[in-house]
């Protein structure tokens, strides 16, 4: 099948009754939402935000929330979704970016604020006149592993909203099932697939609450075609054993590194039916398919088209095989002015025929033991996650790897690190096991280097 | 291959981007240079394929260094009528969105 372009209002116009988004009992219908969002879209020009302004927001998911990202992908504004974990740091980040409205609860800032039941009364009163202006934007908060939440405004297309190219590889579209919205939260990881889901015409299922049972549970119910499983919850999932009788066509991971264990682990699950993308909160640099994997495991995938990624070590670009920062050119409508090439902090290398394959932080560049170490303990059998961190603030300086793995794999997995160790000329690393999900981590599902006494590194999505 | 062919493709190829990317667009642009994504891909292709009643893979598009070299690989697509003066490449331009 070719792909076409799609959106939800012309899925509206095919199919007003088909669900859009469900969340808890809540089930919103396309012909609702986009009638919502057109209300939404008027009443955020109708209180006065010029074209391209930021609309902050703290709405949970649900149909209010893809109402708003409808309407201010529609009629031309930026969105900045806010999680309820960033308590009162949501206010100082709205005014970070330049937010001129937020809408939810009241915010302790000068952003204006009006709940969005407001807003739509104001918009079903405005003129119904659809502005002609380019397609608004998101503005996503890097969950990063710096500790520190930093708002990443995507670049805005130069064109009018038109909706997503539909490629049945992604399991979404006005004849598939739904997509498995299996956290909640907002990132690019999240959001993205979610956001694509619903444009392109399947409906949303916000998942609350995360158990491998319930999102099963989820996808047999909904008869689902598609969801995003961060990599650590994709580790749950290989520990509880068990998947949907009902057979999705995608699932999607990434945000962080899954090792092969779990990655093959998964595929026996599943199928042949993950999907993996690598990027930043500022765009996504490549992805892989689980044939491409199959074939180069333990890789993110090619660059995509239009995407020039090289690996510098010391500023110096690095043939083939060879360890260094990986380094991205941007599309040229995907550009800002600041970041003709972006340092992502993530080390890696380029295979011969262009595979990436991401190996850690970029962080003690003396060589980067601690990362050749983390990807190595990676490939061993039954670990689910590693990290390797340098503790500076004691003398001598301590590298602590701490790693999940599952059971009986203890024993052997000891030994296999401090052998791995000493290839890579670090002496008596002190070696951490812990059953899978037991490091702490970030709402987005990545290690929390911090909590374990890591230097902090620069951003990462 | 023609020359004569593929200088009428690469002007249709052209025209059609013109049209896409709402702005002038030179033979030795590429594609993601004049503002090409995953969504302009589809529409560009959608134009091109009602214009020159051909199929174009997305590939074709993504991988060609420039509009030149895409239109040659689009020349060598079409249907040996077409390459031996068939009128459909000659079609005026129209909106075909």
């Amino acid at each position: 099948m070719k792909p076409y372009i799609w959106n939800p209002w012309t899925m509206a116009a095919a199919a007003p009754d088909r669900p859009a988004v469900i969340a808890d009992e809540w089930v919103c219908t396309f012909g609702e939402l986009v009638a919502w969002a057109d209300r939404l879209g008027r009443g955020l020009r109708a209180v006065g935000l010029a074209d391209g302004a930021i609309v902050s927001t703290d709405i949970r998911s649900g149909p209010d929330f893809f109402a708003l990202a409808l309407a201010t992908a529609k009629y031309g504004l930026g969105l900045l979704p806010l999680n309820h974990d960033l308590g009162s740091r949501s206010a100082a980040l709205s005014a970070a970016v330049g937010a001129r409205l937020h809408v939810g609860e009241a915010q302790d800032s000068q952003v204006r604020s009006i709940p969005i039941a407001d807003l739509t009364a104001i918009g079903t009163d405005a003129e119904t006149t659809t502005p002609r202006c380019r397609a608004g934007y998101m503005v996503y908060i890097s969950s990063g592993t710096t500790g520190e939440p930093t708002p990443v405004i995507r670049s805005r297309p130069w064109y009018p909203y038109k909706g997503v190219p539909v490629h049945p590889r992604y399991g979404a579209g006005p004849s598939a099932g739904p997509h498995i919205m299996s956290n909640p939260d907002f990132h690019l990881g999240t959001l993205g697939p979610a956001m694509y889901a619903l444009q392109a015409g399947s409906a949303v299922v916000v998942q609350r609450e995360w158990s491998p049972v319930i999102l099963a549970g989820l996808l047999d119910q909904h008869r689902a075609d598609s969801a995003f499983v961060s990599t650590d919850r994709l580790a749950d999932i290989v520990d509880y054993g068990a998947w949907s009788a009902h057979r999705p066509l995608a699932i999607f991971h990434g945000g962080s590194a899954c090792t092969p264990w779990v990655k093959r682990a998964a595929m026996s699950l599943m199928g042949p039916v993950l999907h993996e993308y690598y990027g930043t909160s500022a765009g996504i640099i490549s992805e892989i398919t689980a044939e491409e994997w199959l074939r180069n495991p333990g890789s993110v995938g090619r660059p995509l088209p239009g995407v020039q990624v090289e690996t510098q070590a010391d500023g110096v670009p690095q043939p083939a095989g060879e360890l260094g920062e990986i380094c991205v050119r941007p599309r040229a409508i995907d550009r800002t002015a600041h970041d003709d090439l972006v340092r992502t902090g993530d080390l890696g290398f380029l295979s011969a025929d262009g595979y990436l394959f991401v190996v850690g932080r970029t962080s003690n560049p003396d060589g980067w033991p601690c990362a050749r170490l983390e990807h190595a303990v990676r490939g061993l059998a039954g670990v689910t996650d590693c990290v390797v961190v340098r503790q500076s603030g004691q003398l001598p300086d301590t590298v602590s790897c701490f790693v999940e793995a599952r059971l009986p794999h203890h024993t052997e997995t000891v030994t296999s690190i401090l052998e791995l160790a000493a290839q890579i000329a670090i002496a008596a690393p002190v070696v951490e096991i812990r059953a899978p999900g037991c490091l702490p981590r970030t709402r987005s599902g990545k290690v929390a280097r911090q909590a374990l006494g890591a230097e902090p590194t620069g951003t990462s999505g | 291959m023609g020359g004569a062919l593929e200088s009428e493709v690469l002007a249709r190829v052209l025209s059609t981007a013109c049209a896409v990317f709402e702005r002038d667009v030179q033979p030795h642009d590429n594609f993601f240079s004049v503002g090409g994504d995953s969504l302009t891909a589809v529409a560009f292709i959608l134009r091109l394929e009602a214009e020159l009643e051909v199929d174009v893979e997305a590939d074709v598009v993504l991988a060609a260094d420039d509009f030149t070299v895409f239109a040659a690989a689009l020349s060598a697509l079409l249907p040996a009528a077409s390459r031996a003066g068939d009128e459909r490449c000659r079609r005026p331009a129209g909106d075909v969105s």
